[in-house]
C-alpha cells in the first residue's frame, strides 16, 4: 500500500505493517489505521505514528519505558479482549509526545497510553483512571529523576 | 437532555443493563454508583476531553522536525 506522508513523501508500506485502531484515537475517531515510521536502530526511542490514509495526520510516539522506567499501566481485561490478546506479552505501549516551540519542553501522555496489540497489529488509546499518572509529563524532567 | 429528579438511594436504568444509583449527595458533590457490562467504557467527561485536546496538540507538521533532533535532546 502505498501511504503519502509529508516527511517521507510517497511510501511503500506492507499491508501487515498496518496498525489497525478499530476504536480511533480520542479527538480522531474516524482514523482507524496508522502505521509506525522511521524506527532506525535502538537507540532512538522516538518514532512516528502516521495515518495511513490522510497526510496531515501524523504523531511523534515515545515508549514510555525510555524516560519513565517504572511505569506501570495497568490494563483491565475488556481492553485485552478488544485488542484480541491471546499472550500478554504481546503488548506494547507507547505515548503520544506533544512537542511546543520549546523542544526541550515536549511532554508525554502516560494517562492515555497506546496499547498494542504486537502480534495481531491492533491497538487502542487507553485512558487510565489512576492518578498517578497525567496527560503531560515532561519527557526531560522525567528522565533526570529516573537517572 | 432528559433530565430526571432522583433522590440519594435511587437509581435509573439505562437500556437494559446499565443502572446509575445516587449514592449521597454533600454540597455540590453527587456520588453516583454505576453498574454497567464490562465492555462499556466509563470514563469522567473532563478526562476524556483532556485526552482529546492532548492529542489534537500532538499532531505534527512531520517535515518540521526530525527523529534524529528529538532524540539528540533527549541526550543532551
Amino acid at each position: 500500500m502505498i501511504i503519502e506522508s509529508k516527511h517521507f513523501g510517497y511510501i511503500e508500506i506492507p499491508e501487515e505493517e498496518i496498525i489497525r485502531f478499530p476504536y480511533g484515537l480520542y479527538g480522531f475517531e474516524d482514523i482507524k489505521e496508522y502505521v509506525l515510521l522511521g524506527k532506525v536502530g535502538d537507540d532512538n526511542p522516538f518514532m512516528w505514528l502516521h495515518a495511513v490514509h490522510n497526510p496531515d495526520v501524523c504523531f511523534v510516539v515515545i515508549d514510555p519505558f525510555v524516560f519513565k522506567k517504572d511505569y506501570s499501566p495497568s490494563i483491565n481485561e475488556e481492553v485485552l479482549h478488544k485488542l484480541e490478546v491471546e499472550d500478554p506479552t504481546d503488548i506494547r505501549f507507547l505515548s503520544i509526545v506533544v512537542i511546543p516551540q520549546d523542544v526541550s519542553k515536549m511532554t508525554a501522555n502516560l494517562q492515555g497510553p497506546i496499547v498494542i496489540n504486537a502480534k495481531k497489529n491492533i491497538a487502542m488509546q487507553v485512558i487510565l483512571d489512576d492518578d498517578k499518572y497525567t496527560t503531560r509529563h515532561y519527557i526531560l524532567e522525567e528522565m533526570k529523576k529516573g537517572a | 437532555m432528559l433530565v430526571l429528579s432522583r433522590k440519594p438511594g435511587e437509581s435509573i436504568l439505562i437500556g437494559d443493563n446499565i443502572e446509575v444509583k445516587i449514592i449521597d449527595v454533600q454540597g455540590d458533590q453527587v456520588r453516583i454508583g454505576i453498574s454497567a457490562p464490562r465492555d462499556v467504557t466509563i470514563l469522567r467527561k473532563e478526562l476524556m476531553d483532556e485526552v482529546r485536546q492532548v492529542n489534537r496538540e500532538a499532531v505534527v507538521d512531520s517535515s518540521r522536525l526530525t527523529l534524529e533532533e528529538l532524540s539528540k535532546v533527549l541526550k543532551e
